[in-house]
């Protein structure tokens, strides 16, 4: 399966690019198992953005532009996009 | 009075017609219930009578207030609020502004100064100490806020700081804004005032410092917090700005764009911080006292007319967003000089990106005649803003603001003018964060993210962002609590994230600043006492329950990109019911009669 990762504000700086395809060898993964695969690609997310446990606290997922989504346990599809931002939409 | 810590114990009432000064004492009951910054503003604006007057008249009060933590070691507390009744709404308005007038200005000997009367032409405030002296400014007519400033601490000396206005506050536009050190006290007009009372600037200075309660308790909080604010929880804000909200935003369909006819817009990645940096050399810079600075500063390439020093301009979301999507404009090189223009003359952003949409689309629609004002033109921008600054031809109907003008235009034109209770809607696309639709429509000052952060719920699993139900009306009680603590303090907002027990943290602050043991409870219920205290304020001024609503264009019309962006007047209207009992106001948002009575006989006490 294919899940699209759209990485914003300081995310998309630590990684380096705006967004990355990834495959998985199921037909569903779970948001824990997306981030442990980006730190895997960009580890610069460690740390900071992404945590062992998860997203750090500063930090977002949302899925399809849709539903915000932090628990590591949440399905996403195949197909599906991952947005991942700031949770601070101040300014 | 028993010593205080953290404050004067009283404000400085300055009547500019004749320079006379007086000081009024506070006591540390009415300062323990209003903290300082927004609070004791609301509380002196009540206590002036300022909802009875004319908002531009000389008997409107203007309150420059400092905060207990102004002057001390905590990370981005050079703060200070300006509060004033708003020409632009005629309801309470309070911005704030950092770095050393904040610091200056308390050192003159007091926690706020009022500012009433007029002067017989434009004058130049200056405060040493509790000394007040006008002198003439007449030199100063017309000249940038930056100008002003630089020739005043020319003149006076480093020592002073000074706030000032640009010409559209000596001109009455009603969002004019009042500035220092390149920063603003931003929305709602309070350039207009002080304009109305011909002070082109006023100049504090003095050697009074407060004391604080425990200083090496304090001085170790203020490390800590320092510690925290280099954190992950601010790394947007120092390394991209708040800027780096507009491509998410773009995603998300919350952009405004075309005057709210859209919620995401196709220019947004060349009108984005990544972008501009590729060819730009941005600096970075910070208010006094912060810790994390989150200032980007771009270079603006030359107009006519342009000197050597003035060739940046400080970047931010909501410039961005004001004067590039809404207007249709996607060239970066347009909106970074419309954003410095607005600095020049002294206007409100938000504001003025606001009412020019709104005309552009009036125009489309054959309502207003000015065929070069069209979605989509950088130079059209500029053009308006500058006839704003002069309030020449059509820049006299802009420089009302949106509502004022759709009443002039009269036809349909209120339904579409984006602003509520008069000012205009930041960034933020209501229909796209329905939580944020409801600070909008219940805010005190208007449409404004500053004073709720609702759009936080929006951005999480608590609530559904395009589906408003009453459950969020906690959420949006919560976050302007929070907003009214932070505001009273005074802290920077852009810290909020760092603290992980948000009410007891701050307790401990005040603890160590004033020695008053503060529970997280009595915490909350200043916050409390200090959203109803504008309520009051609102009431006094003619508030009624039909203004806590949006335009209709939000209410009927479905985001024409994001149809499932919708939005009835019916959810609003339960939303609000359930915002307004959550608070303990009746339904409709009537203060009750307990609370008003408790809050008026602070402000009627004799300290
Ligand atoms: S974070 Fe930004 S706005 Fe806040 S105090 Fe620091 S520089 Fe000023």
């Amino acid at each position: 399966m294919n899940v699209k990762v759209e990485l914003f504000g300081v995310p998309r700086a630590r990684a380096g690019v705006p967004q990355v395809d990834m495959e998985f060898p199921t037909d569903q993964t779970s948001l824990g198992e997306v981030l442990t695969a980006l730190v895997r690609m960009f580890p610069n997310l460690a740390g900071e953005c992404i945590l062992e446990a998860g997203l750090a606290s500063g930090y977002t997922a949302n899925l399809d532009g849709e539903a915000f989504v932090r628990d590591v346990g949440a399905k996403i599809q195949d197909g599906q996009s991952l947005l991942i931002m700031s949770a601070d939409a101040g300014g | 009075m028993p010593s205080l810590h953290g404050y004067h114990g009283g404000y400085l009432r300055i009547d500019v017609s004749n320079g006379r000064v007086e000081f009024v004492q506070l006591s540390a009951a009415v300062l323990r219930r209003y903290l300082g910054g927004v609070g004791l503003g609301v509380h002196l604006m009540l206590r002036e009578r300022a909802a009875e007057c004319e908002a531009l008249s000389a008997a409107a009060p203007l309150a420059f207030v400092f905060s207990p933590l102004v002057g001390g070691p905590l990370t981005t507390s050079a703060k200070f609020a300006v509060v004033h009744k708003s020409p632009l709404t005629n309801r309470l308005n309070d911005s704030l502004a950092s770095s050393g007038f904040a610091i200056s200005g308390k050192k003159t000997g007091a926690d706020a100064l009022v500012l009433r009367g007029a002067a017989a032409a434009l004058s130049v405030l200056v405060l040493d100490g509790r000394q007040a002296v006008l002198e003439p400014a007449t030199e100063l007519a017309g000249a940038s806020a930056r100008e002003a400033e630089a020739a005043l601490l020319k003149k006076y000396g480093p020592d002073f700081s000074a706030a000032v206005i640009g010409p559209a506050g000596e001109r009455g536009v009603r969002y004019a804004t009042i500035s220092h050190s390149g920063r603003h006290a931003g929305r709602g007009g309070a350039g207009a005032v002080l304009g109305a009372k011909n002070i082109k600037a006023v100049l504090v200075r003095g050697e009074q410092r407060c004391t604080w309660s425990d200083p090496s308790g304090l001085t170790a909080l203020a490390k800590e917090l320092a510690m925290k604010s280099w954190g992950p929880a601010t790394a947007k804000y120092r390394e991209l700005g708040t800027a780096s909200n507009l491509l998410a935003f773009n995603r998300l369909g919350a952009l405004p764009t075309r005057n709210f006819q859209a919620g995401s817009f196709a220019g947004a990645v060349d009108l984005s911080p990544e972008a501009l940096e590729t060819d730009r050399k941005k600096t970075r810079q910070s208010c006094a006292a912060c810790t994390i600075g989150c200032e980007h500063i771009y270079p603006v390439k030359a107009q006519k007319n342009d000197d050597e020093s003035n060739n940046t301009v400080r970047l931010e979301y909501e410039n961005l967003f004001a004067l590039g999507p809404l207007c249709g404009v996607r060239d970066a090189d347009s909106v970074l000089a419309a954003s410095r223009l607005c600095d020049d003359l002294g206007i409100d952003t938000v504001s003025a990106g606001g009412t020019i949409a709104f005309a552009m689309e009036c125009v489309e629609r054959q309502l207003l005649d000015a065929p070069w004002l069209r979605f989509g033109d950088g130079s059209a921008v500029l053009k308006a803003l500058e006839l704003i600054g002069r309030r020449e031809g059509l820049g006299g109907l802009l420089a009302l603001g949106s509502r004022r003008l759709a009443e002039r235009i009269g036809q349909d034109a209120l339904a579409f003018a984006p602003q509520v209770k008069g000012l205009e809607i930041p960034g933020y696309e209501p229909r796209a964060l329905q939580t944020m639709a409801l600070g909008f429509a219940v805010g005190s000052r208007g449409a404004d993210h500053n004073r709720s952060g609702a759009y936080e719920a929006d951005f999480s699993e608590q609530a559904d962002r395009r589906a408003l139900s009453p459950k969020s009306a906690p959420l949006a009680v919560e976050s302007e609590d929070r907003a009214a603590l932070i505001d009273s303090l005074i802290l920077c907002k852009f810290l909020r994230g760092v603290f992980t027990d948000f009410h007891g943290e701050i307790g401990h602050i005040l603890q160590n600043t004033t020695g008053w043991e503060i529970s997280p409870d009595e915490l909350r219920e200043t916050a409390r006492r200090i959203v109803s205290a504008k309520k009051l304020f609102n009431q006094q001024a003619g508030w009624s329950p039909s203004e806590d609503t949006l335009p209709q264009r939000f209410l009927q019309t479905p985001l024409s990109d994001d149809p499932r962006a919708s939005l009835s007047a019916e959810s609003l209207q339960a939303a609000i019911v359930a915002y307004n009992q959550t608070r303990g106001w009746s339904p409709e948002g009537w203060l009750p009669r307990r609370i008003a009575d408790e809050i008026m006989a602070d402000a009627d006490l004799q300290d």
